[in-house]
């Protein structure tokens, strides 16, 4: 062998393992970034996206689930108030309210319900009673359908 | 306390500290000190110690036998013990004198003040509620009011509102009140108001004031509000002294279509 030969060998097998630990490093370095990356993916399609400012949490009497209110950008008008419940056994977490800027508050009435509460205006009230797995929009509701056939309630107070 | 840089001088009757309050309520004041007989050598007795209070030009009487009664710690009876004023006294915000007069070196140990708690007038950069919205100036008040109302509306709608309260306010029957406090604080008319529990009454209460999306909805409001007072945005409703979002059905028996002035925006303006 000449001597060429013998530095050769010996380098090629030490670039080969260099190769090897390098890309076993570099997987297991990847891998779990992948899968967080996955996750965050996940979650964010059931949290609340973008800069929202948190209003309240409330949890339900049974201590089941959890209320938490969001506002977003007046821009994006019927998704400015947000409303996400979160099953506290599985952590799931689903947005079951999205309505505009008249949108007043809501509250537990019992243990999966909710209720919405909307101002239609001066001495006007208009509230909805949700399920812990319904999903409403105030879209859905424009032009006169706040009525009580599509389960709104609207309440006037008289002012004189 | 003023022991140390200042203190009682050996002197005859000579006036020693005072405390001015400015603007401030005074609720109550304890204070607690002792004044010493004067020693007696021979047949001369030196002069007491004695303390007076003053407080708003009324000398705090000394009830006490064998005492000054206008020295309320006279060395004569307290002979070196201490002894304490405590008073309620409950004055209202403004200015207060508390003075103390000495004759020779009588000794205070404790002077304390107890104040009224401060109110404050919450204004547009610091609009944070202080508990009771009467304490509100009135454009902070219709302010308030536009931004929990329309918050998420246009400029024209945020006057609109302002101007349906001011026609309600200048009502010539006066069927809701002389005053803007009066009309926005009426119950269920103006349903920001109405439950501390709910998120826009969170808002209203204590409006963002910086950059956000937020603070500038409320620096809208508050500009509308001012041009409404003023008088500096005109009425876009005509006279309108009600509103209604288009979404509620059925609509009130009071809205019809011929006291609708103006449509802005998804809400309906009504003079009735």
């Amino acid at each position: 062998m000449s001597k060429k030969e013998i530095i050769f060998v010996p380098a090629l097998l030490l670039i080969f393992s260099l190769c090897v630990v390098s890309f076993w490093k570099l997987n297991s370095y990847l891998m779990p970034q992948k899968t967080v990356q996955k996750n965050s993916l996940l979650l964010k399609t059931n949290r609340p996206q973008g800069s929202l400012l948190h209003w309240d949490s409330e949890v339900s009497p049974n201590g089941l689930y959890r209320g938490d209110s969001y506002t977003g950008d007046y821009a994006d008008y019927f998704n400015y108030y947000q409303l996400f419940i979160t099953n506290l056994t599985t952590g799931n977490k689903q947005k079951v309210y999205a309505g505009d800027s008249h949108t007043l508050g809501w509250k537990w009435t019992d243990d999966s319900k909710i209720e919405i509460d909307y101002d239609c205006g001066s001495g006007c009230l208009a509230t909805k009673i949700l399920k812990t797995n319904e999903s409403v929009s105030i879209a859905d509701y424009q032009d006169g359908k706040m009525s009580e056939e599509n389960g709104w309630k609207v309440k006037f107070t008289k002012s004189f | 306390m003023p022991k140390d840089n200042c203190s009682t001088q050996e002197g005859n009757q000579r006036q020693w500290l005072t405390i001015v309050l400015c603007n401030f309520g005074l609720n109550s004041l304890r204070v607690k000190a002792s004044a010493k007989q004067g020693k007696t050598f021979l047949f001369f007795k030196k002069d007491d110690s004695d303390l007076k209070l003053i407080i708003n030009d009324l000398i705090q009487k000394n009830q006490e036998p064998k005492s000054h009664k206008n020295w309320f710690w006279c060395g004569n009876a307290l002979k070196g013990k201490s002894k304490l004023f405590e008073k309620e006294l409950n004055l209202g915000s403004d200015i207060h004198y508390l003075e103390f007069w000495t004759d020779r070196n009588p000794e205070v140990e404790e002077i304390t003040i107890k104040i009224e708690d401060l109110k404050r007038i919450p204004t547009v950069d610091n609009p944070k509620w202080t508990g009771n919205f009467k304490d509100d100036p009135e454009e902070i008040l219709l302010a308030r009011a536009i931004y929990g109302e329309m918050g998420g509306e246009s400029y024209e709608a945020k006057v609109a509102v302002g101007w349906a309260i001011r026609n309600r306010v200048e009502d010539p029957k006066q069927r809701w009140g002389k005053t803007y406090h009066d009309v926005i604080l009426q119950p269920f008319q103006f349903e920001p108001f109405n439950d501390p529990k709910k998120t826009v009454f969170k808002k209203i209460t204590n409006p963002p004031t910086d950059d956000s999306i937020e603070g500038k909805a409320w620096q809208e409001s508050f500009q509308a509000a001012m041009g409404v007072i003023l008088g500096k945005a005109t009425d876009p409703t005509k006279g309108a002294n009600h509103f209604l979002v288009k979404n509620a059905h059925p609509w009130p028996s009071w809205a019809k279509e011929d006291k609708c002035t103006v449509e802005i925006g998804n809400s309906k303006f009504y003079k009735l």
